[in-house]
Protein backbone atom coordinates (compact mmCIF):
# COMPACT_ATOMS: atom_id res chain seq x y z
CA UNK A 1 0.00 0.00 0.00
CA UNK A 2 1.22 3.50 -0.88
CA UNK A 3 2.55 5.37 3.02
CA UNK A 4 0.32 8.17 3.22
CA UNK A 5 -0.37 10.69 5.75
CA UNK A 6 -3.55 11.24 7.76
CA UNK A 7 -2.95 13.16 11.27
CA UNK A 8 -4.45 15.04 13.23
CA UNK A 9 -2.32 17.83 14.92
CA UNK A 10 -2.45 20.12 17.68
CA UNK A 11 -3.03 23.60 16.49
CA UNK A 12 0.88 24.70 17.98
CA UNK A 13 4.20 25.47 15.85
CA UNK A 14 5.57 22.85 17.91
CA UNK A 15 2.83 20.28 16.90
CA UNK A 16 3.16 21.87 13.19
CA UNK A 17 7.15 21.10 12.99
CA UNK A 18 6.85 17.79 15.04
CA UNK A 19 5.16 16.21 12.09
CA UNK A 20 8.56 16.95 9.79
CA UNK A 21 10.06 13.11 10.44
CA UNK A 22 6.69 11.86 9.14
CA UNK A 23 7.21 14.15 6.13
CA UNK A 24 10.28 13.08 5.84
CA UNK A 25 9.56 9.30 5.64
CA UNK A 26 7.00 10.54 3.03
CA UNK A 27 9.25 11.87 0.58
CA UNK A 28 11.99 8.82 1.24
CA UNK A 29 9.22 6.34 0.31
CA UNK A 30 7.98 7.67 -2.57
CA UNK A 31 11.37 8.55 -4.04
CA UNK A 32 10.74 12.51 -4.13
CA UNK A 33 13.35 14.39 -5.74
CA UNK A 34 15.76 17.06 -3.30
CA UNK A 35 13.37 19.54 -4.82
CA UNK A 36 9.77 18.07 -4.09
CA UNK A 37 10.47 17.39 -0.72
CA UNK A 38 11.71 20.90 -0.22
CA UNK A 39 8.64 22.21 -1.67
CA UNK A 40 6.54 19.98 0.01
CA UNK A 41 8.13 20.58 3.48
CA UNK A 42 7.76 24.29 2.72
CA UNK A 43 4.06 24.32 1.72
CA UNK A 44 3.26 22.36 4.85
CA UNK A 45 4.92 24.81 7.42
CA UNK A 46 3.33 27.64 5.47
CA UNK A 47 -0.08 27.00 5.26
CA UNK A 48 0.15 25.13 8.39
CA UNK A 49 1.85 27.97 10.37
CA UNK A 50 -0.78 30.24 8.75
CA UNK A 51 -3.61 28.08 10.51
CA UNK A 52 -2.04 28.17 13.82
CA UNK A 53 -1.41 32.23 13.55
CA UNK A 54 -4.64 33.52 11.55
CA UNK A 55 -7.17 30.71 11.51
CA UNK A 56 -7.41 29.62 14.91
CA UNK A 57 -5.75 33.31 16.14
CA UNK A 58 -9.06 34.17 18.04
CA UNK A 59 -9.86 30.82 19.93
CA UNK A 60 -8.53 27.73 21.61
CA UNK A 61 -6.40 25.64 18.84
CA UNK A 62 -8.72 22.91 17.75
CA UNK A 63 -6.75 20.16 16.13
CA UNK A 64 -5.62 20.27 12.39
CA UNK A 65 -5.65 17.26 9.87
CA UNK A 66 -3.37 16.80 7.92
CA UNK A 67 -3.28 14.43 4.93
CA UNK A 68 -0.95 13.69 2.24
CA UNK A 69 -0.82 11.13 0.15
CA UNK A 70 1.11 10.13 -3.59
CA UNK A 71 -1.38 9.71 -6.92
CA UNK A 72 0.72 9.02 -9.70
CA UNK A 73 3.70 11.49 -10.20
CA UNK A 74 1.53 14.35 -7.88
CA UNK A 75 1.87 14.58 -3.99
CA UNK A 76 -2.09 15.02 -3.09
CA UNK A 77 -2.08 17.19 0.42
CA UNK A 78 -5.00 18.39 2.43
CA UNK A 79 -4.98 20.35 5.51
CA UNK A 80 -8.50 20.52 7.36
CA UNK A 81 -8.85 22.51 10.55
CA UNK A 82 -12.22 24.25 12.24
CA UNK A 83 -11.07 27.55 13.10
CA UNK A 84 -12.85 30.51 11.48
CA UNK A 85 -13.29 30.98 8.35
CA UNK A 86 -9.89 31.86 7.07
CA UNK A 87 -9.11 31.71 3.42
CA UNK A 88 -5.13 31.63 2.66
CA UNK A 89 -5.28 32.44 -0.88
CA UNK A 90 -6.74 35.96 0.15
CA UNK A 91 -4.11 36.58 2.62
CA UNK A 92 -2.65 40.04 0.28
CA UNK A 93 0.26 38.96 -2.07
CA UNK A 94 3.81 40.71 -1.10
CA UNK A 95 5.17 43.60 -3.93
CA UNK A 96 8.25 41.51 -5.21
CA UNK A 97 8.57 44.16 -7.24
CA UNK A 98 9.50 46.55 -4.30
CA UNK A 99 12.64 48.29 -3.35
CA UNK A 100 14.44 47.19 -0.04
CA UNK A 101 13.06 50.72 1.32
CA UNK A 102 9.26 50.05 0.45
CA UNK A 103 8.83 46.42 0.77
CA UNK A 104 6.87 44.97 3.69
CA UNK A 105 7.36 42.36 5.97
CA UNK A 106 5.34 39.25 5.57
CA UNK A 107 2.70 37.77 3.23
CA UNK A 108 5.56 35.45 0.96
CA UNK A 109 3.90 31.94 2.68
CA UNK A 110 1.19 32.19 0.53
CA UNK A 111 2.45 33.44 -2.56
CA UNK A 112 5.09 30.84 -2.22
CA UNK A 113 2.71 28.08 -1.58
CA UNK A 114 0.87 29.21 -4.74
CA UNK A 115 4.02 29.48 -7.15
CA UNK A 116 5.31 26.41 -6.39
CA UNK A 117 2.49 24.28 -6.27
CA UNK A 118 0.24 23.00 -9.27
CA UNK A 119 -2.62 23.98 -7.76
CA UNK A 120 -3.94 25.24 -4.28
CA UNK A 121 -7.09 25.36 -3.44
CA UNK A 122 -9.50 26.82 -0.44
CA UNK A 123 -13.20 25.68 0.35
CA UNK A 124 -15.03 26.73 3.63
CA UNK A 125 -16.88 23.08 3.99
CA UNK A 126 -19.38 23.30 6.91
CA UNK A 127 -17.77 24.72 9.79
CA UNK A 128 -13.97 23.25 8.67
CA UNK A 129 -11.24 25.17 6.46
CA UNK A 130 -10.14 22.90 3.74
CA UNK A 131 -7.06 23.59 2.04
CA UNK A 132 -5.54 21.45 -0.51
CA UNK A 133 -2.69 21.79 -2.79
CA UNK A 134 -1.00 19.46 -5.64
CA UNK A 135 2.52 19.31 -5.72
CA UNK A 136 3.95 17.70 -9.08
CA UNK A 137 7.72 15.93 -8.95
CA UNK A 138 9.24 16.69 -12.28
CA UNK A 139 12.75 15.86 -11.28
CA UNK A 140 14.69 12.74 -11.01
CA UNK A 141 14.42 11.08 -7.33
CA UNK A 142 17.10 11.27 -4.63
CA UNK A 143 20.01 9.28 -5.87
CA UNK A 144 22.63 7.94 -4.02
CA UNK A 145 25.62 8.65 -6.03
CA UNK A 146 25.04 11.76 -8.01
CA UNK A 147 26.33 10.58 -12.14
CA UNK B 1 12.84 23.66 18.46
CA UNK B 2 15.47 22.89 14.94
CA UNK B 3 19.15 23.71 16.65
CA UNK B 4 20.39 26.55 14.86
CA UNK B 5 23.95 26.86 14.02
CA UNK B 6 25.23 30.12 12.71
CA UNK B 7 28.80 30.69 12.65
CA UNK B 8 30.13 34.12 12.64
CA UNK B 9 33.00 35.59 10.91
CA UNK B 10 34.63 39.14 11.40
CA UNK B 11 37.25 39.94 8.46
CA UNK B 12 38.32 43.74 9.04
CA UNK B 13 34.72 45.79 8.47
CA UNK B 14 32.75 42.60 7.28
CA UNK B 15 30.89 40.15 9.38
CA UNK B 16 30.05 36.90 7.59
CA UNK B 17 26.80 34.79 8.81
CA UNK B 18 27.00 30.95 7.84
CA UNK B 19 23.69 29.68 9.36
CA UNK B 20 23.81 25.75 8.83
CA UNK B 21 21.00 23.24 8.81
CA UNK B 22 17.56 24.51 8.60
CA UNK B 23 15.61 27.84 9.31
CA UNK B 24 12.11 27.83 9.94
CA UNK B 25 9.25 28.58 11.73
CA UNK B 26 10.77 26.87 15.03
CA UNK B 27 14.25 28.63 15.13
CA UNK B 28 13.64 32.33 12.74
CA UNK B 29 13.84 34.10 15.91
CA UNK B 30 16.96 32.89 17.54
CA UNK B 31 18.31 33.23 13.55
CA UNK B 32 16.88 37.02 14.36
CA UNK B 33 18.14 37.79 17.52
CA UNK B 34 22.15 36.93 16.44
CA UNK B 35 21.77 38.61 13.31
CA UNK B 36 20.42 41.67 14.69
CA UNK B 37 23.23 41.60 17.45
CA UNK B 38 25.42 42.29 15.10
CA UNK B 39 24.20 44.64 13.35
CA UNK B 40 23.23 46.59 17.18
CA UNK B 41 27.51 46.27 17.21
CA UNK B 42 27.92 48.39 14.65
CA UNK B 43 28.48 45.47 11.83
CA UNK B 44 27.00 46.94 9.00
CA UNK B 45 28.49 45.23 5.67
CA UNK B 46 27.13 41.59 6.15
CA UNK B 47 27.38 38.41 4.11
CA UNK B 48 24.94 35.99 4.44
CA UNK B 49 25.93 32.50 3.15
CA UNK B 50 24.05 29.56 2.25
CA UNK B 51 25.94 27.11 1.69
CA UNK B 52 25.56 25.14 4.73
CA UNK B 53 21.82 25.80 4.98
CA UNK B 54 20.11 22.87 3.24
CA UNK B 55 16.08 24.73 3.97
CA UNK B 56 14.64 28.48 4.97
CA UNK B 57 11.11 29.10 4.82
CA UNK B 58 9.37 32.31 4.60
CA UNK B 59 10.30 32.55 8.76
CA UNK B 60 13.68 33.00 7.65
CA UNK B 61 13.35 35.28 4.58
CA UNK B 62 11.74 37.58 7.16
CA UNK B 63 14.64 37.74 8.97
CA UNK B 64 17.14 38.56 5.83
CA UNK B 65 14.64 41.36 4.63
CA UNK B 66 14.56 42.66 8.29
CA UNK B 67 18.41 42.39 8.31
CA UNK B 68 18.81 44.12 4.71
CA UNK B 69 16.63 47.24 5.76
CA UNK B 70 18.27 48.21 9.08
CA UNK B 71 22.05 47.62 7.80
CA UNK B 72 21.16 49.87 4.71
CA UNK B 73 19.89 51.77 7.25
CA UNK B 74 23.22 51.90 8.87
CA UNK B 75 25.08 52.54 5.16
CA UNK B 76 25.79 49.16 4.66
CA UNK B 77 25.55 46.70 2.59
CA UNK B 78 23.83 42.91 2.79
CA UNK B 79 25.01 40.50 0.27
CA UNK B 80 24.14 36.57 -0.03
CA UNK B 81 25.62 33.89 -1.45
CA UNK B 82 25.82 29.93 -1.72
CA UNK B 83 22.60 29.70 -2.38
CA UNK B 84 21.28 26.34 -3.48
CA UNK B 85 19.18 25.52 -6.77
CA UNK B 86 15.88 25.30 -5.06
CA UNK B 87 16.87 28.25 -2.19
CA UNK B 88 17.52 30.29 -5.11
CA UNK B 89 14.43 29.72 -6.54
CA UNK B 90 12.43 30.52 -2.99
CA UNK B 91 14.71 33.79 -3.10
CA UNK B 92 13.73 34.66 -6.75
CA UNK B 93 9.75 33.44 -6.20
CA UNK B 94 9.87 35.91 -3.55
CA UNK B 95 11.75 38.68 -5.30
CA UNK B 96 14.49 38.71 -3.18
CA UNK B 97 17.58 38.19 -5.70
CA UNK B 98 17.14 41.83 -7.07
CA UNK B 99 17.35 43.53 -3.35
CA UNK B 100 20.51 41.97 -2.45
CA UNK B 101 23.88 41.70 -4.45
CA UNK B 102 23.70 37.67 -4.70
CA UNK B 103 26.74 36.01 -5.79
CA UNK B 104 27.77 32.45 -5.73
CA UNK B 105 31.11 32.76 -3.98
CA UNK B 106 31.93 33.73 -0.98
CA UNK B 107 34.65 35.88 -2.16
CA UNK B 108 32.15 37.65 -4.94
CA UNK B 109 29.76 38.50 -1.85
CA UNK B 110 32.90 39.92 0.46
CA UNK B 111 33.47 42.32 -2.15
CA UNK B 112 29.46 43.26 -2.69
CA UNK B 113 29.60 43.66 1.20
CA UNK B 114 32.84 46.01 1.42
CA UNK B 115 31.84 48.00 -1.95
Amino acid sequence: MPHAIDVSLEASIDAVMSVQPDVDAFCETHGLSPRASYVLTLVLEELLTNVVNHGYRDSVGGPIILRLSKEGPNVVGEIVDAGHAFDPTTLPEPDTEASLDDREIGGLGVHLSKTMTAGLTYARIGDQNVTRFILADEDPPRMEDAS
Amino acid sequence: MTTLSVAADDIEEITILMPAGRVDSSNAKAFESQVLQKIQEGRTRLVMDFAELDYISSAGLRVVLIAGKKVKAGGGVLALCGLSPTIRDVFEISGFISLFPVSETRDEAIRSAGA
